[in-house]
Formats: C-alpha cells, structure tokens, sequence
C-alpha cells in the first residue's frame, strides 16, 4: 500500500530530515526534502507529493502560513511535526487544513501509522465506505446498524452523526471544533460541553472499557481520536 | 614634608568642593560701585567674544535703560523673550528661567542679579534663577552693584542715607568663580550722567541729586574696590593653601551672634557677617527662646532675622532658657565659639533688675575665656520703627491678671479694714505679703509689680499713721514699708521666675513627647507606606496640619499622585510642580518661603544623607500665618525622623533585594549542579550506545542492538523529561503560563494521565478511581495533566517496583479534587514541608532527578488558583498527595437532542 508514496518533508534541520529519508525509505516511500517553508511549496506544487511532513518552527516563514498557501490549490495531506506546550499552534494547524499532527521528540513507528491513515484517507476521500470494523466496533453504514462485540447498539441520532466523523476519519484527529461544528452548525461551536457529554455516552455504549477507553482517544486541549485496533 | 606644613583636611576639601569638575556651571559677576558704571556693556562684550569664539550665548534679560552704546551690543544676539504673568490682574514680564533651561546654552547673560522677580515667578529674587541655571551647568554673567550685597547694606546706608531693599546674599557673591570690577572714577561717572548717557530724560537729574553726589560716590568706590580686592587676597590664600605654600595661617576663630526678633538684630547680624568674612572664620547664630510665646509680629521679626542670618552663611541654632545670658554662654561654650557678638541693650536699670544684672554684663562677667563684642544698634535709623522692647513685653499680661491683682489687694484692703480694731498694722503688713505670695503663683510679674506696689500704698495710706495720708510719721515705719515693698518685689519675682522655668520645662516636655510619639509610631512602621501613613497624621497631630507626601517615581520626578494617607490634596497642577522643584533642588519651596510662595502649601524635602527620599507637604489650617519659630524647629527634628525612617525602609528593602538575588543566585548554582548531572548521564547513555551501534563487531549481533536501541530511547525519553520540566519551569517564572479553560471529563484527564504515564509506570499498579456522577468541570486540562503526571511519575520515582499507585478523582464541595496515594516509605515527617521546594530533594533518596518535578507540580496548581498538599498515610503508611483545584462545573444531561 506503501510502494513508491512520495512524502515531501519540509523540515529545516538536517538531522531530522534525514532520520526521516533513512526510517520512511525503509518503509517503502520515496522522500525529498525542503529546507525552507518556500521551498517546501515549491516542492509541493513541482513534485507532486502524496503527502507533506510539515514542521511548525521553519526559519524563513511560519509552518502555518505554508499550509494556508499550500491549502489554496492542493488537497494533499499535510502532517505537522509540533512540540508539547503549543495546543493552539496544533488545532491552529488543524483547522487550517491540516490532516493530522505528532509531537516532537516522536517515534517513528508513530509517525509511519498516521502517513498511512493520512494516504488511506486522501486516497479514499472520494470513495464511499458501506461497512466499517475496528476492533470490536462493527458499523453498517447502510443499513445503519452499530454493533458492539457483535450485539447492537441503539444510538440516539447525534450520536450516530458523531460516530460517523469518527467512522469517516478512523485514525484521524478530529478537533473539538470541527467536531462541534460539523454536528451542531457553526454558531454552536465552541460550547464543548455537549461534545463531552455525547462522547461520554459513546464511550459507554462502545467502548469495551469506558473507564480506560482506547477506541475514542482524548487528545488533551486538542481533541479525539478513533484509534484503530488491530 | 613637614607635619606643621600639612594642609587643613577641612580646607582641602572645602577648594576640592569649589572647583568641583561637575556640569555645575560658572557664574561671572560684573561688578559696579553703582549704576551707569557700564556693567552691562562690559558684559555684553565680553558675552559677544564668547560668542564669537562659537559658543551658544543667549540673552536672559538686559536693561540698556535706553542706552545707545548698549543696545547696539544687542544687534546679532540671541535673546530669550522675556515671559509674561497675570498676577492680580497687573501684566508683568520676567526672566523666563524655564525657556533658558530648555534652549541650554552654553553662557546667558542675565543682568541686574539683585532683581526682585515679580509675583507669581518661581522664585522670589533673580539670584536663585541664576544658581537653578548654574546648577544646570550653563554659565552665567550677570551685573552687580556694591550696594546690593547683603553685608554692605549698613555701611551703604551710612553713606548714603539709601536703604537697599534687592540684596544679594553674601555667599551667593563670595561663591562667583570670577568677579571683575568695571571701574570708572566718579568725575567720568558724573560727566556721562550730565551727559545723559546713563539716564535719558529728568531722570538723570534727579538721580544726580539724590543718589550721585560726589562724597557718595567716592565711598561706594572704596568699598567695591575693597570688596574685589578681598576676593583676591582670599584667591591667593586658597591658592597658597592648595599648594601647601607656608604661612601665617589665621586661627581657629569661631563667631556667635545673638539674635531676637528686635528689628536691630540684622543690623548685628550683618556686621557678625562681615567681621567672619574678614576673619574667614565660620558664625553660628543663635536665638533663645523664653516662656513666653512671641506674639506673631515679633514671630515674624525672629523669622526674618533667622531667614537673613542663613542667608549670610551663618547656621542657625535655637535653643531655649529663661536665663538668657545664661543659654547663651552654654551654646557658646558648647560650640567651642571664641567670640560673641550681641547688640548694645535697650533695657533699662528697672529691668536690669529683674533680670539679675544686664545682659551684658553678665555675659561679659560670666564668659571667661570668650571674647564679647557689644555692637550698637542703628537708632538714628528713622526706616526701623523702635520696638517697644522686653521691658514692654515684661508688662503685658492679660488685662484680666491686673484686675485680678488690684481686686485681691482691694479686697485684702477692705478686710483688714474691717478687723483693723483686733489686728494692729504690722500684722496688716504680713497679711498683704501672703497675698502677693499667693498671687505670685497665678500673675505674671507686670501685675505682681502693680499688686506690690498698690498694697504698699493701701497698707500706708490706711492703716499707717497718720491714717488718710501718703505719708509717714515714724522713721522706723518708713524703713518698714520700703522694706516691705523690696520684699513683696523679690518674693513675688522670684516665685514668678520659677513659674516661668516651669512652663519652658513643660513646653520642651511637650515636645518632647510629641517627638517621642512621633519617633514612636514611625518606628513601629515597616513599609514605606506605613511610614507615609505614621508620618502624615503625626503631622496632623503635632501642628494640627493637613499634610501630603510624595514619593520619587525616578530619579527626576515624584509620583504625581501622593500617598494615599496624604490628609491634603494640592488643587493644582502647579502645588506638584513645585513640590517636584523641591524634590529636584533639596530645598523647602511654597507657601512662607522665598521660592514659589503662591503654592497653596509649604513643600519640604525629605533628605537622609544627601539623598532626598520623598516630598512632604504641608499646610496649616489656621491661615494667614505660617509656623512660630518653635514649631519650625520641632517640624525640622520631625521631618528629620521622618526621612531618617524613610531610609530604614528603603535600604530594609534594598537589604531584602539583595538577600532575593542572592537566593535565585543560589538556586541557579544548584540548578546548574543538578542540571549537569541529569543531563550528562543521558547523553553519555546515548553517545556510548551509538558509538556501539558504529561498531562492526556489535551492530553484527542482532541482539546486542535491540539492547543499545532501548537504552538510547529510554536515556532519550529521561532527557526530554528533563527539558519539558525546565520548560515548565521556565514558563511558570516568566509569567508566561496562558490558561485556557475548557468544559471537560475528568475520566478524559485521568485516562489521558495513565496513558501518558504508561512507562513510567510500567513497574507499578495503577488503580484509577473516578466518583460516581462527576459533573463536567471547566479547566485548563493540559496543565492538569501535566500536574498529575508530574505527582504520578514522582511516586513511581520513590516507591519499590510492584507496589500499588492509586489515583483518586472526587468532588469537594465546589472543589475539584485529585489524590494520588502510594504504599512506598512515606515522607520523613521534617521533609514534608519543604518537598515542593525548588530542587528540594528528600536526604537519602536514590540518585537522579532535579528536585523539580513537584515545585513545577506546586506552580502550576498555583497558577490554576488550586492547593496542593503531601501528607503521609497513618494507617497504611506511604505518601498521599491532594490536589484541590476551585472549578466551574455543571451537570449536562443528553436527554432529548439538541435542537
């Protein structure tokens, strides 16, 4: 699924970009470099990438302001290499188009898994998925029936909506404002306590474990995740 | 060198001092033995040759009185408009002091330095213009005419019967760094007056009549001629001095003036002057206060006198006695003064009397070793109104304390008439003794003298014989009733003396203890404010005076809005000024001074060594006049405590300053030891596990590089512990810390906690308990994380592998509460206090780790508005730390969908 991938890393350290050719390589993607964030666009519009690796400290302009410009003709993946303590500067991104983020200092198994959630989502964003499955979570998007360790679930209709964000975007991050949004409209955005109330409520019915769930992640001040289980 | 030869320190300093290499600027004076000598002209010229070797030279004012020769000196000059005031509706125009300040040139031309400055200019004569602009560092020339300075004042008058109101302080004079003479003999003189070239118009013939005979001229010519030539023989002596050059250096002469408030004193005062001047020898002036308060006339007299006494150079000491050649002498003695000075006494021999002797002579008796200079007052002076002197103010009682007098001898009169059939005269004699005695105790002696004498003619006109006469038959009745009076005199001045020693006791008592109060209450006070809020109502309640004080907001200017204590508030713009004038100058300025007197208030600097601290000002609520002498006194001593408690604070804080830069310096030691040896010990873990890896011989076997492969991820993941809790740090002591506060599931926080914490806890159990029906709550849920995982991975740290960790999540009322426990050994109970200290670690703990992980745990819930606690369990031993963090929480229910 991997074979001949192209990922664009636009990052100004040398070290890093190189620790990414060598472990991405090794993978299976083909990677080039930008140094500079206008390098980086450049490259994004010459060479075609299936997805771009993004750092957010560039020297020359800001890591969102290549995203913005890139997001102005390109749909293409964008990951963000961020750091801890910068929670706005991420959903920043995020909201801006960007697909998802890891934290500086990462490991690369980490990085590997969400290259590939990004690819499988650019490469299916046309494609209509009729059935889903991840872990015990079992969703007929046709008949639109959920189940649970395979018994039912009944689901009010939000939280339906919402698992379906989940379901569309499994591995992705989804921030709570895109979330908020996209169920309750723009004018309800920024009242996320209805948002943790519901993923309480599908943490409960869905979750094998409510008390430790792993299938919807909290990412702290940032948003949720549906993890994928093997 | 030999040591005779060596230099007075004193005196050194005093020439270092003089030519002080600072900005001050230096002040040429042109002087003149009167006008139309062309000072002016000369200063004008030389002021164009400065200007002409291209120095910035302005004209502040010049008065060319319409002088041709003059005002064509003007022609190419800059010249600083004059500034206009409204003062009572009259138009006036001045120097404009603050015009030259801001053009700061290098040299202004200012005539006429004895000038009054007109109503509602800063300062009250032209000559403090001039030192503000020489303490700005620009030079000054200026004009001067010998009758103006302060000391000849007397001897111009003599001359020529003219008494010079716009004086020039003596020190002011003596300190110009150039003094040039512009001479010119009085017959040139005259003939260009008749000429009209010093006055044009009548003028010149009036002034020729009056002022310029040619007998005056001759004489204010000798004394200019002397007063340069003084200068310059005190030059050669300084020179002499500073280069060690040997001679006959004057002894250690020390002059004490006594001054009262007669209007005579400055007359004295001025010759004091003069005669120290001569000597170069240095004056104190001295004034004695005795029981009874002056009246305000007189107070104001004093006032002036000791105004001009500071003002020729002399210091001032007030002191009080009712014997006053007596408090003379011991000032005098105290002060290691070598000759005093007093004006020639007016009193009489009655008074003499009273007082045991006059004051001369027993001054001249008592004074030993002490040289006296009897000085006549100038009588024939028709200006000086004569003052009705002690020997009135001896006399003025209340008009109630004579009825009182008359009405006891009355009645003591009428009683002893009445028993006169069983009491013969002599007993009648005693009986009126006892009443002079007992009056004694209650009047002041101009009554007690009218007593005495009254009863003295009751007790002969009706009870001696022959009755109903003012006569005396019987010599030895006679020799009775003189001696009766002598003795009802004495007694009765006596115990009147010793009443009036009693109420200068109590007075000095009174303040005292008003000072001691004073002292008392700033004392208890620790921050400046405290001191401000003491200071301003001991003010109140010492003067019965509103007061206000400001502090410095830098080195230029006071904060504009004063204390908050401050009892008065100035109305204008223009009291803060002045009170900044004052701040900048060291010196008393507004109401009752001679700089700024229309403020509303007096504004006094606070100064404690040389530095002045603060700005105190103060007005009185009975009006019209300003403080007595006394309270001038006592109001020096208080603000001098004042200032003094001022500067205890101030360098208390600077001492506690100091103590907290030496702390942090302290913590960045330990923060560089421990910092040093946490991050060495990673980074040597991952250098020398990657030189492995390079190696052929290990990166051959595959699991010798899985192992070196963990060891850099886990060295890595230890060192990037380190930087995030330095980070924290860092953003926790520069502010930086932003909340952002958002509705959340406290299970969201505490499972993101155990998944974030997951290797560090690998080795232990971690039990999560969660109260049932926990509400939503609002709060930063990052920095919440980061609070407890900081708690968590600490109790991993010190506790055995294998053991349980328990994280705990519950409500407390209105607090949120996290508690995280363990089963490991606890906390020594003498730790427990200090465990959320900066790089505190626990004595005795197991190596690594910065002592930061819980004072970052302790900031940040801080900066939440939360508390965190440690505690050891009691029961089943181990630690258990509690966060309680106040929240925003709702319950929101699901139940039926948003709309």
């Amino acid at each position: 699924m991997t074979e001949g991938k192209r990922i664009l890393v636009v990052d100004d350290e040398l070290q890093i970009r190189r620790l990414l050719r060598i472990t991405l390589e090794a993978n299976g993607f083909s990677v080039f470099e930008a140094a500079t964030g206008k390098e980086g666009i450049y490259k994004a519009a010459a060479d075609r990438p299936d997805v771009v690796v993004l750092d957010l400290g560039l020297p020359d302009m800001k890591g969102i302001d290549v995203l913005k410009q890139v997001r102005e003709w390109s749909g293409v993946p964008v990951i963000i290499l961020s750091v801890r303590d910068d929670e706005k500067g991420k959903v920043a991104a995020l909201d801006a188009g960007a697909d998802d983020y890891v934290v500086k200092p990462f490991g690369t198994a980490e990085l590997v898994a969400r290259l590939n959630v990004a690819l499988r989502h650019g490469r299916e964003g046309a494609e209509e998925i009729r059935e889903f499955k991840n872990g015990n979570l079992y969703v007929d998007l046709v008949g639109r029936i959920v189940k649970n360790g395979g018994a039912p679930v009944k689901l009010t209709a939000t939280e339906y909506a919402l698992l379906l964000r989940f379901v569309n975007n499994a591995g992705k991050v989804l921030t709570h404002r895109q979330l908020m949004k996209e169920i309750w409209g723009p004018y309800r955005e920024d009242e996320t306590q209805y948002l943790r109330v519901y993923m309480a409520q599908l943490r409960k019915k869905l979750e094998t474990d409510p008390s430790r769930p792993n299938l919807f992640v909290t990412e702290a001040g940032v948003g949720y995740r549906m993890q994928l289980l093997e | 060198m030999s040591d005779h030869q060596r230099p007075d320190p004193d005196a050194l300093l005093a020439s270092i001092n003089k030519k002080r290499p600072s900005r001050r600027g230096t002040l040429k004076i042109f002087l003149g033995m009167c006008a139309g000598v062309g000072k002016t002209y000369a200063m004008l010229k030389a002021g164009r040759s400065r200007k002409e070797r291209g120095e910035t030279v302005v004209i502040g004012i010049v008065e060319t009185h319409g002088r041709k020769e003059t005002e064509a000196l003007l022609d190419g000059m800059e010249i600083v408009p004059r500034l206009s005031v409204e003062y009572k509706g009259k138009k006036l125009t001045d120097l404009d002091l603050d015009a030259i300040l801001a053009r700061e040139p290098a040299l202004a031309l200012i005539d006429e330095m004895a000038h009054s400055n007109a109503d509602g200019m800063r300062n009250a004569k032209r000559y403090m213009d001039i030192l503000e602009l020489l303490d700005k560092g620009i030079n000054v020339y200026t004009t001067l005419n010998v009758q103006h300075i302060e000391s000849l004042v007397d001897s111009v008058r003599d001359i020529s019967g003219i008494t010079v109101r716009e004086t020039v302080p003596d020190g002011v004079f003596d300190a110009a760094d150039e003094v040039e003479l512009v001479d010119l003999s009085p017959d040139d003189l005259l003939a260009r007056l008749r000429e009209g070239k010093v006055y044009t118009g009548d003028r010149g013939v009036e002034a020729l009549e009056h002022f310029f005979r040619k007998g005056n001229l001759f004489a204010l010519r000798e004394i200019a001629l002397r007063k340069t030539a003084d200068r310059v023989d005190r030059a050669l002596t300084d020179y002499m001095r500073e280069n060690r050059i040997g001679g006959p250096w004057k002894t250690v002469e020390r002059l004490m003036v006594a001054i009262g408030p007669s209007p005579y004193s400055q007359q004295i005062i001025r010759w004091t002057r003069r005669i120290a001047g001569t000597m170069d020898a240095p004056w104190i002036a001295v004034h004695v206060q005795g029981a009874r308060p002056l009246s305000p006339e007189a107070d104001k007299r004093l006032k002036k006198n000791i105004a001009l006494a500071q003002e020729l150079g002399a210091s001032v000491i007030s002191t009080t006695g009712s014997d006053i050649a007596a408090a003379l002498l011991e000032c005098a003695r105290r002060n290691n003064v070598t000759q005093i000075v007093i004006g020639k006494s007016m009193t009489s021999r009655l008074l003499d009397l009273f007082h045991g002797g006059s004051l001369v002579n027993r001054l001249i008796r008592e004074s030993g070793a002490i040289d006296i200079y009897v000085v006549k007052g100038g009588e024939d002076d028709p200006h000086i109104q004569r003052d009705q002197g002690e020997l009135s103010s001896l006399f003025s009682s209340p008009p109630g304390q004579y009825l009182l007098a008359c009405g006891s001898v009355a009645a003591a009169t009428v009683t002893c008439l009445l028993a006169s059939v069983f009491i013969d005269y002599r007993s009648v004699g005693m009986f009126f003794l006892f009443i002079i005695s007992l009056l004694s105790l209650v009047v002041g002696r101009g009554p007690l003298f009218a007593a005495a004498l009254l009863s003295t003619l009751a007790w002969d006109f009706f009870f001696i014989q022959p009755f109903y006469v003012f006569s005396i038959s019987r010599p030895s009745d006679a020799a009775l009733v003189v001696l009766y009076f002598v003795v009802a005199l004495a007694s009765g001045t006596l115990t009147s003396r010793v009443r009036i020693g009693e109420v200068l006791v109590r007075r000095r008592e009174r303040n005292t203890a008003a000072l001691y109060a004073f002292v008392d209450s700033l004392a208890s006070s620790e921050t400046s404010s405290d001191i401000a809020t003491a200071g301003v109502a001991g003010i109140a309640s010492a003067f019965g005076a509103r007061a206000i004080l400001f502090f410095p907001e830098n080195q230029e200017t006071l904060e504009r809005n004063g204390q908050a204590s401050s009892t008065f508030r100035p109305g204008s713009e223009k009291d803060w000024s002045v009170a900044n004038w004052v701040f900048q100058n060291g010196k008393p300025a507004g109401r009752f001074t001679g700089t700024l007197p229309l403020a509303s208030a007096t504004y006094y600097p606070l100064l404690a060594h040389g530095a002045c601290l603060g700005v105190a000002g103060m007005v009185t609520d009975d009006g019209g006049h300003g403080l007595t002498v006394e309270q001038e006194g006592l109001l020096a001593m208080f603000l001098q405590q004042w200032a003094m408690a001022l500067e205890r604070a101030h360098l208390r804080s600077e001492a506690l300053k100091t103590k907290l830069l030496e702390e942090t310096d302290r913590l960045n030691k330990t923060l560089l030891n421990s910092i040093s040896h946490e991050l060495r010990t990673p980074l040597a873990t991952i250098t020398g596990a990657a030189d492995s890896l390079l190696d052929p011989r290990v990166s051959e076997q595959k699991q010798a590089r899985q192992v070196l492969a963990t060891d850099i991820k886990s060295a890595s993941a230890r060192l990037n512990r380190l930087v995030e809790n330095l980070l924290d740090m860092t953003r926790l002591e520069s502010g930086g810390l932003l909340l952002s506060k958002e509705w959340c599931d406290v299970h969201d926080v505490v499972n993101a906690v155990a998944s974030d914490c997951g290797e560090e806890l690998a080795a232990h159990a971690l039990t999560i308990s969660v109260a049932e029906n926990m509400p939503l709550v609002k709060i930063d849920a990052v920095i919440v994380q980061q609070v407890l995982s900081n708690i968590l991975i600490n109790a991993a740290l010190y506790t055995p592998p294998g053991t349980k960790i328990s994280l705990g999540c519950f409500m407390e009322g209105d607090t949120l509460a996290f508690s995280v426990e363990d089963e490991g050994p606890g906390i020594p109970d003498d730790a427990l206090g200090r465990i959320f200290d900066k790089f505190y670690r626990v004595p005795g703990t197991r190596a690594g780790g910065t002592g930061l992980g819980l004072s970052i745990v302790k900031g940040f819930t801080e900066a939440l508005g939360g508390t965190v606690t440690a505690a050891n369990n009691p029961s089943k031993g181990g630690a258990r730390f509690t966060v309680r963090l106040p929240v925003e929480y709702k319950t929101v229910s699901s139940e039926g969908d948003f709309q």
